[in-house]
């Protein structure tokens, strides 16, 4: 299998001047549940339709599988083992769900019964009903179920949860993470719901303004990232140039609260050097990595 | 299985370009004057025609786009869902124009048999070959309209297209009818006034025309199919 299963190396694409994507690079290790974030309008739904061929790269070099995905007869190479679901969660209004079911299984060579049986039956799917008399939760169901049985090496997921509820976000994720486990299917999944990336990725890609600012594993990321609290017994020293790493500082009263995201031991290292300064360290949820990349970029 | 998601794609549409085929059929029965000369009736036959001739357009589709005529129109009417498939969208744009264009002909094929029941003029003067010319004049012609609607298709949801290709067909007619287009090229008098009914022949040359243009619209919608971005 490749080492990546998706690489973008300076992807750029405007719309009316307005640049979408400038200059993306990207890696994702086959294998790994890949999170990618981003504000709205970012790019990651641009980068999503790249890799699927919707749309053409203005320049740089977007490969999925090691396959140009613009490419007529390499696009039907990539797309017979990526499942898709995309943002809209549109499907024929004129099919039911077992009509889709069938008709989807057509196209699809290595079609999984057994994992469609399974979800039929855990995503509770009324096989008669048709599309557009589903609820937007179940919808997404099936947009799931049609994505995981075509037997896929990679699954690309925009909001995949969008409008799931909570128990079926959790049971979702877990066949999500049961899935990279036991078929060591790819999952690359843009969301909104910082907690639920938190729960299931490996690896995360945070993107604004068309370029990755973050990327990397999710475990390495807390290691690197930590929240420091320095707490002055007597004065507050003025002036100080914390060491690079420092990415956001905020003074009240005798305490100032640090953001790093790099240098860690450094800037400590600095604070317990401060007279009469106590430092503590607290590791950074995903939301605040999230966020304070965001503001500062 | 595109095939199969066409024909529920259009079933619909289908039963209502029936019910469009149908309906000066059952508008002028019992004004048809049995005694009547076909020269008296050709001014209604060319409408008649013209009426028609709209029917190709209600099936017309690019294969990317699926909405059914009366669904509720979604955003993306499905198309990222359709683009998702390990298909071509060349493979895609075939079987559906194909298909839409097959359902169109079936229908247009009950024109020449209703054209005795409303002018029974007609059974004294033509055979059954100038029927089934008159019908091959028909479809013929009709690839030219039909083509219209698959370029808008590729760019347009369905109801769009319908009402768009529809101005464009009467800004056609009219521009022909006012310009005093050669025989020739009129593809509208060619189902009217100059068809088989009338002539007892095949109006090759408009049918040439029509065949032409309907070749480059369909090249036109192949191509936008490929290279659009979605």
């Amino acid at each position: 299998m490749d080492e990546f299963v998706i690489e973008t190396h300076g992807l750029r694409k405007s719309f009316k001047g307005q640049a979408a994507l400038a200059g993306l690079n990207l890696r994702v290790p086959a294998g790994s549940i890949f999170g990618f974030l981003g504000r709205n309008g970012a790019g990651k739904t641009t980068t999503i339709k790249t890799l699927m061929g919707l749309l053409r790269p203005d320049s740089g070099d977007a490969r999925v599988f090691g396959l140009t995905p613009g490419d007529s007869s390499s696009g039907i190479l990539i797309r017979r083992r990526v499942g898709y679901v995309a943002e809209d969660k549109e499907l024929y209004p004129y099919m039911t769900v077992a009509q889709i079911i069938q008709f989807t299984r057509g196209f699809f060579p290595r079609w999984r019964d057994d994992l469609k049986q399974r979800y039929v039956k855990l995503f509770e799917l009324p096989l008669n009903r048709k599309i557009p008399d589903l609820s937007k939760g179940n919808r997404s169901k099936l947009m799931l179920l049609l994505a995981i049985c075509r037997g896929a090496d990679l699954l690309i997921l925009d909001e995949p949860s969008d409008g799931l509820d909570p128990v079926a976000v959790r049971d979702v994720l877990r066949e999500l993470v049961a899935l990279a486990g036991s078929e060591g299917i790819t999952i690359f999944f843009s969301s909104h719901q910082l907690d639920e990336v938190e729960q299931i990725a490996d690896r995360v890609c945070i993107i604004d303004h068309g370029t990755a600012v973050v990327t990397g594993s999710l475990d390495d990321m807390k290691t690197q990232y930590q929240r420091l609290r320095v707490v002055f017994g007597a004065q507050l020293p003025t002036n100080i140039r914390w060491e690079d790493g420092a990415d956001y500082v905020h003074q009240e009263g005798r305490m100032i609260e640090i953001f790093a995201s790099r240098n860690v031991e450094g800037i400590v290292q600095q604070a317990q050097s401060l007279p009469g300064a106590s430092v503590e360290r607290f590791p950074v949820t995903l939301k605040e990595i999230f966020l304070e990349t965001v503001r500062s970029n | 299985m595109l095939w199969y998601k066409g024909w529920l794609e259009t079933r619909g549409k289908m039963l209502l370009a029936l019910l469009i085929t149908f309906f000066p059929v059952v508008m002028l029965r019992n004004k048809a004057a049995l005694n009547a000369g076909i020269g008296e009736w050709a001014g209604q036959i060319a409408t008649l025609s013209f009426f028609w001739t709209i029917v190709p357009l209600f099936l017309a589709g690019s294969g990317i786009k699926t909405q059914t005529l009366l669904a509720k129109r979604g955003l993306h009417a499905s198309m990222y869902y359709t683009l998702s498939l390990p298909v071509s969208r060349l493979r895609l744009f075939a079987t559906r124009a194909t298909l839409g264009f097959i359902e169109a002909a079936a229908i247009l094929a009950l024109v020449p048999f209703a054209m005795p029941f409303l002018f029974p003029a007609l059974r004294n003067s033509v055979t059954e070959m100038t029927l089934f010319e008159y019908w091959l004049t028909f479809i013929v012609c009709s690839t030219v309209f039909y083509s219209i609607g698959l370029v808008l298709s590729t760019f347009l949801d369905d109801l769009t297209q319908n009402w768009t290709s529809l101005v464009i067909i009467i800004l056609m007619w009219s521009g022909a009818k006012s310009l005093h287009l050669p025989a020739s090229l009129d593809v509208f008098s060619a189902v009217g006034k100059n068809s088989p009914l009338f002539t007892h022949s095949l109006p090759w040359a408009p049918m040439g025309v029509a065949i032409a243009a309907a070749a480059i619209l369909c090249t036109t919608a192949s191509r936008i199919v490929s290279a659009r971005e979605y």
